[in-house]
């Protein structure tokens, strides 16, 4: 038998995080078509900007709340190294025709973009097809493929804090550099 | 604001908001394992429940825990917070409240229906991709991103390679 709903007080933490993720990602505008393509033909920074602000200060502060003790243990995700390859071509080359990925889709259908629709109708569609060809995925292509949780300092053999405060310093002088694209 | 800031502001309100998801839930901030989860409830009004338990990928969103679960809220959240910030804003809406936006008009033309198919076969790859990495561009790529896990950054960069590639083919320069 199939069990519909999570306790409501999880429910009630999801609606809370998508209602402020959602506001915030609209009144940053990545959830608009125009901007999103104009990323991707590199006439209009304000995607790379939001990201990668995102990044920096939240590397900074999730980094900063494992040190105070806040957070115990850092969980990496457990995709192998080919499924992130391949399955990020697939949602580039997609997220170029629809102009919206995953969480902007709905972004776009709560702020009134008709299309973001189809493209909402698109992803259910794109998850239940894989559903269905994930044996042949797991079994064949990605046959003994292993999950990567490795982290950018580890491969470059630094200490956490070396990596952060160069990631943080490269990353602020480029988005400087960018401010007026 | 002055809208030249207003970007990185944002921005760095997203980076806070998932950090605290994740010191507090100890989850990333995603919402694609709810499109598995949807997908299989379609699939469950036409099939029967047992067959999720003999498929090794439905039983673990569909079997093993709730159909309508965190994500899903998440997604109705999505939805909610936009539409809000939409009727605040004092910004004109026209860019984004047309059903053909203007950078897809330029190339393409006005025609809903080629606006439509282009709209559900992108989104029909990204929910076909954001599967194949287990993972989208918030949960894997902006949530493990800010852990510093190598595969979210190997993510975005195929990400960015790929959609730089297909636009540049698709659309017309220009303008």
């Amino acid at each position: 038998m199939l069990n519909y709903f999570a306790d409501p007080s999880i429910l009630l933490k999801g609606l809370l995080i998508g209602s402020i993720f959602g506001f915030l990602l609209q009144q940053g505008k990545v959830s608009r078509f125009n901007v999103i393509i104009n990323q991707f033909l590199l006439k209009d920074f304000t995607m790379i900007k939001v990201m990668l602000s995102a990044l920096v200060v939240g590397t900074g502060a999730l980094y900063s709340a494992h040190a105070l003790g806040f957070i115990d243990i850092i969980f990496m995700p457990h995709s192998s190294t080919i499924a992130v390859l391949v399955g990020g071509l697939f949602l580039g080359a997609g997220l170029a025709i629809s102009g919206y990925c995953p969480g902007t889709t709905f972004v776009a259908v709560g702020q009134g973009s008709k299309d973001g629709i189809f493209a909402a109708i698109g992803l259910f569609a794109g998850a239940g097809l894989y559903a269905e060809l994930h044996n042949w995925f797991d079994l064949k292509l990605f046959k003994g493929a292993v999950a990567n949780i490795t982290t950018l300092p580890q491969l470059l053999g630094m200490s956490n804090w070396i990596f952060i405060t160069l990631f943080v310093l490269i990353s602020t002088t480029f988005l400087f550099l960018i401010r007026k694209k | 604001m002055n809208k030249n800031i207003k970007p990185y502001i944002v921005g760095s309100a997203i980076g806070l908001l998932i950090t605290a998801v994740i010191v507090i839930l100890n989850k990333n901030l995603g919402n694609s394992n709810a499109l598995v989860s949807f997908a299989g409830f379609i699939k469950s009004l036409f099939v029967s429940h047992e067959s999720f338990a003999i498929s090794p990928y439905y039983k673990t969103y569909m079997i093993d825990r709730p159909i309508f679960e965190m994500q899903f809220a998440t997604i109705i959240g999505l939805m909610l917070g936009a539409f809000v910030s939409t009727k605040i804003s004092k910004n004109k809406q026209d860019e984004f409240s047309t059903f053909v936006p203007s950078v897809w008009k330029n190339s393409f033309g006005d025609s809903k229906i080629k606006r439509t198919f282009g709209a559900l076969i992108g989104g029909g790859l990204v929910g076909f991709g954001a599967r194949i990495a287990d993972g989208c561009m918030s949960g894997l790529g902006l949530s493990s991103g800010m852990k510093l896990a190598t595969s979210a950054w190997l993510f975005m960069g195929a990400v960015f390679v790929a959609a730089i590639i297909t636009a540049h083919l698709v659309y017309k320069k220009g303008k």
